[in-house]
């Protein structure tokens, strides 16, 4: 056991370094919110702030509105992941349980899609977005993010675990297609979409650049755009620094919170790449 | 109640990268009610013809009806076929009663009449504790339980079973299969069951099908089965212990074994060489016939099987439990009833001067 531990000691304290190498800016995030400018740019480096300034998030929100960027965010990352683990159940459906022709060459190109740098894509997209007509608006945010190439690989994974015989059994109990998605696949397969509703919405709401050139006017922002909007507005001030900080405070905390209540599913996710059925 | 016929007329399944069909042309006819069970070897197509009339395979070619008319084309969910599976097939996320209710909740059934037939049939089948159970929670035989009361709810016309005992152990396996037959008694079911146990065939079977390579070899009763099986391969398949085999010559009508005449026959066939089979209870002790030398005895209670060799051939008996007879001690045998097979293993259908 002793020795165990002696084995183990490099490796522990290495992490714990790491640990606190990626936590540091965080905390010094949070305290910065509740510090004045001065003691932001302090030297040396004050740590706890002598009177926790908590104006400095009323002031944030006068200077900008972020309490509507962090709604339409959350609200377009929500439809948009929705629509995402719908159509990929539906495509993990038909990829699994169909037989047509050109199945495999389907599979392979999606699988493709995803090995392209999203940025290649950013100029087509923009041309069909603009051509529909949905320049700056959410809609467009939603329509170009709504199939994901990696919750259909990840699905269609999961439904490949299912046992065929439990799907024939569904078949002769009377079950139609959309039946058997969505009462018996889907449901055996919750673990995984419950991971890939996580991941993709952390990834839709940290989406920075591709909304940025979606959205042009403030009413559509997402949080992502206003913040960075903010910074470069303020930013140049001083004494503005510690409403950036509130700021990006506020930006952080659905998803702290978020994780700090789904935390045992965030590890799962990471740990099993959600390919357990 | 309600049963049906099932028709099946040049049914052929043929996979496409295959080079043999799985089944070739079958046809049989399973009348309304009965209790139809496929045997044959791993690989023999039985569990492909049974979902081939699920509908959950596709039919390459041939008819198959059902109360007269063809359903090749109906998809599964609409032949009201219910289908007990070998792994039970179970919803894992469902518990007992919603496994048992899932068919009747898909054809928009009024909620209490699902709750009474789900009740009515836990009760049957003794699941009545454990309907809010999960199947995970559940022993291997009230699995299968439950796979047979999801089937019994749906009240289906046809029952398919595919191997749904070979999960289980012996004594749960007699169980079930004494509960299965009282269950087609009570509800006359059309029911086709595919099995590899040859107990199951011929305890449980109205009419049997014997299938090897995707070919019918016969179909009947399990004592035509037994008694006159069509060829060769059915005289081996069934029956335990295996039925002995032998080459034998014909010199008119009279069976010789290595010199040795063995039996007269009564019918006139044409003198030659043959295979003989002899089931293991139809040989007799005698002063002279075969000398056996006895090489090793098997008690099962009622019965002893005397295993024992003359020159290169094998041979099995079976007599009375209370006899004994000395390992390396020899005996004398001959056959009171045999089957003559011909060169392409067919069975002439002979029968033995005084039998």
């Amino acid at each position: 056991m002793k020795q165990f531990v002696l084995k183990s000691m490099p490796r522990t304290i290495i992490v714990m370094l790491l640990s606190v190498v990626m936590i540091f800016p965080l905390i010094w995030m949070l305290l910065s919110a509740l510090k004045t400018a001065d003691e932001i740019f302090a030297i040396p480096l004050t740590w706890l702030p002598a009177i926790p300034q908590w104006d400095n998030f009323a002031n944030a929100l006068k200077l900008a509105p972020f309490g509507l960027y962090i709604w339409n965010s959350i609200f377009t990352a929500i439809i948009i992941v929705f629509f995402q683990v719908l159509f990929a159940a539906m495509l993990a459906y038909a990829l699994t349980q169909f037989t047509f022709k050109g199945k495999k060459l389907l599979f392979q190109s999606i699988l493709l899609t995803y090995m392209l740098p999203a940025a290649a894509t950013y100029v087509p997209s923009y041309v069909i977005i603009s051509k529909m007509g949905l320049l700056d608006s959410l809609a467009g945010i939603i329509i170009s993010n709504s199939i994901s190439v990696f919750a259909i690989f990840i699905l269609r994974q999961a439904f490949m675990q299912i046992p065929t015989e439990l799907l024939d059994a569904a078949r002769s109990d009377g079950a139609s297609d959309f039946v058997i998605l969505t009462k018996i696949m889907m449901p055996m397969s919750k673990s995984t979409i419950f991971t890939v509703v996580l991941i993709s919405f952390v990834q839709m709401y940290n989406n920075y650049l591709w909304p940025s050139l979606i959205v042009k006017s403030e009413e559509n922002f997402l949080i992502t755009v206003g913040l960075n909007r903010f910074f470069t507005t303020q930013g140049t001030f001083a004494e503005q620094w510690p409403l950036i900080m509130a700021a990006n405070v506020m930006t952080v905390a659905p998803l702290l919170l978020l994780f700090l209540i789904l935390q045992k599913w965030f590890m799962k996710g990471i740990s099993d790449n959600g390919l357990k059925g | 109640m309600n049963a049906t016929k099932i028709e099946i007329e040049q049914l052929t399944k043929q996979y496409e990268n295959a080079a043999t069909p799985v089944i070739e042309n079958l046809n049989m006819t399973i009348q309304e009610g009965e209790f139809i069970v496929i045997v044959g070897p791993s690989g023999c197509g039985k569990s492909t013809t049974m979902r081939m009339i699920a509908g959950i395979e596709t039919i390459t070619s041939g008819f198959l009806k059902i109360d007269g008319h063809i359903v090749n084309h109906l998809p599964a969910k609409d032949r009201d076929i219910a289908m007990v599976f070998q792994s039970y097939a179970l919803y894992p996320h469902m518990t007992v009663f919603d496994n048992m209710a899932f068919g009747l909740k898909i054809r928009k059934h009024k909620k209490e009449v699902i709750q009474n037939k789900v009740h009515e049939a836990a009760e049957l089948l003794g699941l009545m504790p454990y309907l809010k159970r999960k199947p995970k929670d559940l022993s291997g035989g009230q699995r299968q339980r439950v796979a047979l009361g999801r089937a019994i709810v749906r009240n289906s016309p046809i029952f398919l079973m595919d191997e749904p005992l070979s999960n289980l152990d012996a004594k749960l396996r007699n169980q079930m299969r004494v509960e299965l037959l009282n269950l087609h008694r009570s509800l006359k079911t059309t029911t086709i069951y595919v099995t590899h146990d040859q107990t199951e065939a011929m305890t449980m079977a109205d009419r049997i099908i014997v299938l090897k390579d995707g070919q019918v070899q016969q179909i009947g009763t399990p004592e035509e089965i037994y008694r006159q099986p069509a060829n060769l391969f059915v005289g081996t398949f069934l029956g335990s212990p295996q039925m002995n085999t032998m080459p034998i010559t014909l010199k008119k009508r009279t069976v010789y074994l290595n010199e040795i005449a063995i039996a007269q026959l009564a019918n006139d066939i044409n003198s030659g060489r043959y295979q003989i089979g002899v089931r293991p209870e139809d040989w007799l002790i005698v002063e002279t016939g075969i000398p056996l030398t006895i090489t090793h005895t098997e008690l099962l209670g009622a019965d002893l099987h005397i295993h024992g060799n003359f020159e290169h051939h094998t041979i099995i008996l079976r007599c009375d439990g209370k006899s004994t007879y000395t390992i390396g001690g020899v005996i004398h045998i001959m056959p009171k009833h045999l089957q003559l097979f011909n060169e392409q293993e067919q069975n002439i259908y002979v029968k033995l001067l005084g039998e």
